[in-house]
């Protein structure tokens, strides 16, 4: 479902030169579940970035979903972004002005769907991800837990082939990491969504497939 | 979408009430001042009876008069050389003026010289703007500014009829005494606006006969501002038997909607300036500027002598004006803008990683401006439409009546929406150029 070969990734400065990936190789396959760790500026949120199409490499090779995007514009990188990926950040990054089914309807205003299908689609989300009931809430009303799993909804809404997951436990103590986790979990098994995953926590990452371990930007496991 | 940007477009708004109110105020400020302006034009430029072909309108107003001599300039220069004085001599031949008249044209000179210049569809002689009526009406003075006119009058400037007839060819031929008033002069005299036909009119020592009641110009235009209409062949003295040149005389042709207006000036030039002169050593050459409706009213508020370059003056300063007026606040509204739209770096983000393009996010904040802008205007509407009747009814402007009508009102949209997408496209251009993860680094929604 990913592929990266040779994966550079090198941020210049006037004066420095700084190396954040160092030749990556890594493959996920389809409905595969990988959790990627590592001390903090290791490179896993540039890689996760780059798998993402949110931040281009300095060398090397990228297929996602079957696609080469290297030569794709910014609005045909969009657009493949729109119908191939979901994304759940550490922080959130809810839009507090809107409510949360507004919120979650976010990535289908991007596509040809009409006002109801959107509404329709983003009650299925919310109720796989339990909350049906909070739709016309407000992220400011939400608790940390909640306002991820509203996250998740938004990242599912459109189908996508692969989730990408930034850290999606990190702002949630261990009982809603758990939950978190278990709805990722059962994305993975029930409609096998392909899931890379940055975490810390190496209980989480132990419930998934494949670990990935990152050094100084280098792939040490 | 749409939906979602209003909605987003509300909420912003009403997160930072004090900032929103400064905001909306500047807006509403600037557009109020806009619309007046416009309701200003629109009155005095827009195509409103009695001055709907204004486009096709050449004026004659200015009749002037001149004993022209020769002028010749002698000019010795001197220069030392070896102990010797050399001269050199230059003589320049010109002109002198030594004596101009210039005043409005004779009924005469009108009705011998300048009757059909080709491409010309009808053509008015008329006398306005001298001729002012004290009426004295139960211990009150009303003032009455009479236009003299012959029957081609009605043709050429469309006023709205409200009741009766305007006089026609045969009633001015005979003088008959009948008048054509306006409303405001109808509700004045007769305390009523309507059912005055048949009724009489005194002015000075006669009496005339209301045949007409029509709507007042709301332009300033002396050429229509008038009360009270009657036949030129009505005025008193010997204004249409003398035949001096000038007079209180003047006419306005209206072009066939195929002819272009520069020859119709250069013929009526031409023809003033072949006319003979009687008496060469009083005035050797007579002239006058045709103008369009432009050129003549930008020349009586600058420099009668040069209409073109008065009508480009006048429209320099109105354009400096306006751009003075909507580049300040705008430039003022894009700072403000800016750091609006950046406190939303990280939406921005989340947008663009969900598959928004930068197009989309531009269309986006530009469409929010748009909103906030319109609610300015909205603000701005009611605000001109109170100042408005302020000057209306003060009147700052004696008889002009600004009107906020539906022109005014789609050239109001139109500054609206123009304002907005100036004052968001740069802003919402700059944001719409941020690197996604760069975006998202910003934790601020």
């Amino acid at each position: 479902m990913i592929k990266l070969e040779n994966i550079n990734k090198v941020y210049r400065t006037d004066t420095i030169e700084t190396l954040a990936l160092n030749t990556i190789n890594l493959a996920v396959a389809q409905g595969e579940f990988l959790s990627i760790m590592g001390p903090s500026g290791c490179g896993k949120s540039t890689l996760l970035n780059i798998m993402g199409l949110i931040d281009e490499p300095s060398g090397g090779r990228i297929e996602v979903a079957g696609q080469v995007v290297a030569n794709y514009n910014s609005k045909a990188t969009a657009r493949f972004r729109n119908q191939h990926l979901g994304f759940i950040f550490q922080s959130f990054h809810l839009i507090n002005d809107l409510s949360v089914i507004d919120n979650v309807e976010l990535p289908l205003l991007y596509r040809q769907v009409s006002g109801k299908e959107r509404r329709q689609l983003a009650q299925v989300a919310l109720e796989q991800v339990g909350l049906k009931n909070r739709m016309s809430h407000f992220p400011g009303q939400l608790s940390g837990g909640q306002k991820q799993r509203v996250a998740i909804a938004r990242s599912i809404v459109g189908r996508p082939n692969i989730i990408l997951a930034d850290e999606p436990t990190g702002n949630l103590d261990s009982v809603m990491g758990n939950e978190i986790m278990d709805i990722l979990l059962r994305l993975n098994a029930e409609d096998g969504a392909t899931i890379v995953m940055v975490t810390h926590d190496e209980s989480m990452a132990r419930r998934t497939h494949r670990l990935v371990r990152l050094f100084d930007g280098s792939q040490v496991q | 979408m749409f939906s979602n940007y209003f909605k987003l477009a509300l909420k912003v708004l009403g997160r930072n009430k004090f900032f929103t109110g400064i905001s909306l105020f500047g807006i509403s400020f600037t557009l109020m001042i806009l619309m007046l302006i416009t309701a200003f034009y629109d009155t005095e430029f827009g195509e409103n009876p009695p001055l709907s072909n204004k486009d096709r309108l050449v004026f004659l107003s200015v009749l002037k008069m001149e004993l022209v001599v020769p002028d010749t300039t002698l000019v010795i220069d001197s220069v030392a050389q070896g102990g010797l004085m050399a001269y050199d001599t230059t003589f320049t031949y010109g002109e002198g003026t030594n004596s101009v008249s210039i005043s409005s044209f004779s009924y005469y000179v009108l009705d011998d010289y300048l009757r059909e210049p080709a491409g010309v569809t009808d053509y008015s002689f008329y006398s306005s703007g001298q001729h002012s009526f004290n009426v004295f009406l139960d211990n009150r003075k009303l003032e009455v500014g009479a236009i003299y006119a012959d029957a081609a009058y009605w043709r050429v400037f469309d006023f709205n009829l409200r009741e009766g007839e305007c006089f026609s060819a045969d009633q001015v031929q005979h003088a008959t005494p009948v008048a054509v008033i306006t409303d405001e002069l109808a509700r004045q005299y007769f305390g009523r606006d309507s059912g005055v036909l048949g009724q009489e009119v005194e002015l000075g020592n006669s009496r005339f006969k209301v045949i007409g009641v029509v709507r007042r110009s709301r332009s300033m235009n002396s050429m229509v501002a008038g009360d009270i209409f009657l036949p030129l062949t009505t005025m008193e003295g010997r204004a249409l038997d003398d035949n001096a040149y000038q007079g209180s005389f003047q006419a306005a042709y209206l072009l066939d909607r195929s002819a272009a207006i520069g020859p119709v000036q250069a013929e009526l030039a031409e023809r003033t300036a072949r006319i003979p002169l009687r008496n060469p050593e009083e005035y050797n050459r007579i002239s006058t500027l045709p103008m369009s409706f432009g050129e003549l009213y930008a020349s009586r508020l600058i420099d009668n002598n040069e209409p073109q370059k008065s009508l480009f003056r006048m429209r320099l300063v109105f354009g400096l004006l306006l751009l003075f007026f909507v580049l300040l606040p705008t430039l003022n509204l894009i700072n403000i803008n800016i750091s609006r739209i950046m406190e939303r770096e990280s939406e921005i983000g989340v947008r663009k990683a969900f598959g928004a393009h930068a197009g989309t996010i531009l269309y986006q904040f530009v469409f929010e401006n748009v909103i906030i802008t319109f609610l300015g205007g909205m603000i701005g509407m009611v605000l001109a439409l109170g100042l408005l009747h302020l000057i209306n009814d003060s009147q700052v402007l004696p008889h002009m009546i600004l009107r906020f009508n539906l022109r005014v009102f789609a050239y109001s949209l139109g500054i609206c929406l123009l304002f907005g997408i100036v004052s968001g496209w740069v802003p919402a251009w700059r944001v719409s150029r941020l690197q996604i993860a760069d975006a998202l680094k910003s934790n601020q929604l």
